[in-house]
């Protein structure tokens, strides 16, 4: 299944206001969910190879429909403009919260504007509870990774589009 | 009061969900003078680590949290707030209790233990911006009054269990702020060196060879603290000589 076509489904379903569908073929399982009115949930999972290990999979929430796709074998396509993006990166070591607790809302969703103060996530260390607040004004593009994970000094949290 | 600006402003609550998540909404609406404590007689939804709880007795202890201003402090200095605390925790008991016959110790990172028991507890959540430190809640939960704890028993202890009499709740948590208060000046004044020796000294099981569990690698191995990094990484030198770093969740210890 080509990328355009994944792409066109998940339009047609998101105008449909179908809340869920699912579709498998040889090669993939595409599960896609809109959550609300404006938000489509996709899951998109590579068909598992001969190794018997966990599926790829990827959640992602997203105003306007996209898709993120992974494998074992393939990277997910490189965001091309990159360059005009600007990061968000952690002050510290530490681990990763997107949510300020386990049955929280997350702070920050891909789409989400941001403006200097709001609070994108928490880095714990040492049960210390930091709270990160953007420096920057403009919509997230991406989450570069994932809940609860550690991270290092000076990584990269989140892709910023600044002039969104 | 004691004390220059810690405690000077008390905020006293009969009943509230987390003294800390009242402390941040408050901070979102006004600014609050450096050293406003929020404290209360019952806290229903306690905050331990991450999902945790922290329970407590009505009215029987210390449930508080004290709003500083660490700006001060670079991002990878901010373990030095836990050491404060936590030293601010033991001279405070230190004072209250006959040291002979108490023993009262820092157990990494930042829990205070009496006798091998636990009787504090802190959270502290941070606000950060531009790499530093914008504004701390330290929250504290000090067992002072109650007599009870449950399955925990061979765990948690109080003041009261310890001595066998009450403690005037006001009066300790007066000693606690203005403890709190001088630990605070002296990272302020930057005495970093010495903030370090005092922790390592009151530190749990500090240059004593002892058993720790891998926590990664499910393995026990025998070895002795020998530092804490300034992240608050655990320094932990094995019977082979070898200097080894944990994170928390990585290192358990048998006390």
């Amino acid at each position: 299944m080509k990328l355009n076509e994944i792409q066109d489904l998940i339009k047609f379903v998101s105008k449909s206001g179908v809340s869920e569908v699912e579709l498998e073929t040889k090669e993939v399982k595409i599960v896609i969910k809109t959550a609300s009115k404006n938000a489509a949930q996709v899951i998109y999972q590579q068909a598992p190879m001969a190794a018997p290990q966990a599926i790829p999979q990827q959640v992602v929430s997203v105003p306007q429909p996209q898709v993120v796709a992974s494998s074992n074998d393939t990277k997910a396509p490189a965001v091309s403009e990159d360059s005009k993006y600007v990061t968000i990166k952690s002050p510290m070591i530490g681990t990763f919260y997107r949510s300020p607790g386990p049955d929280k809302p997350l702070f920050v969703n891909v789409g989400d504007e941001i403006a200097p103060g709001k609070t994108v996530c928490i880095i714990e260390a040492m049960k210390l509870f930091n709270e990160i607040e953007s420096e920057i004004k403009g919509k997230i593009v991406k989450v570069l990774v994932n809940d609860a994970t550690p991270v290092e000094y000076d990584q990269p949290l989140f892709l910023v589009d600044p002039t969104a | 009061m004691e004390t220059l600006f810690v405690g000077n402003n008390i905020v006293h609550l009969t009943e509230v969900d987390s003294t800390n998540s009242y402390a941040k909404a408050l901070l979102k609406d006004v600014k609050l003078p450096e050293g406003t404590v929020i404290s209360t007689d019952n806290q229903t939804k306690g905050k331990g680590q991450r999902g945790n709880i922290w329970a407590t007795e009505p009215a029987a202890n210390i449930t508080c949290s004290v709003i500083l201003y660490p700006k001060f402090l670079s991002a990878s200095d901010h373990f030095f707030l836990s050491k404060v605390i936590s030293l601010a925790v033991h001279a405070t008991l230190a004072e209250l209790l006959d040291s002979g016959n108490y023993d009262i110790k820092i157990k990494w990172p930042n829990d205070i233990l009496v006798n091998n028991k636990k009787i504090c507890g802190t959270l502290i959540e941070n606000a950060f911006r531009h790499e530093k430190l914008q504004e701390s809640i330290i929250g504290i939960g000090l067992n002072v009054n109650q007599e009870d704890f449950g399955e925990l028993s061979d765990k948690a202890t109080s003041l009261k269990l310890l001595c066998n009499k009450g403690f005037d709740k006001a009066v300790v948590l007066k000693r606690l702020l203005k403890h709190i208060e001088v630990q605070y000046l002296q990272l302020k004044q930057a005495k970093e060196a010495s903030i370090h020796e005092n922790y390592l000294k009151h530190l749990l099981l500090f240059g004593k060879t002892s058993t720790f569990k891998d926590l990664k690698n499910d393995g026990e191995f025998k070895g002795k603290i020998v530092d804490v990094l300034p992240n608050g990484l655990l320094i932990i030198e094995t019977s082979k000589k070898e200097r080894r770093k944990f994170d928390m969740k990585e290192i358990g210890f048998g006390y």
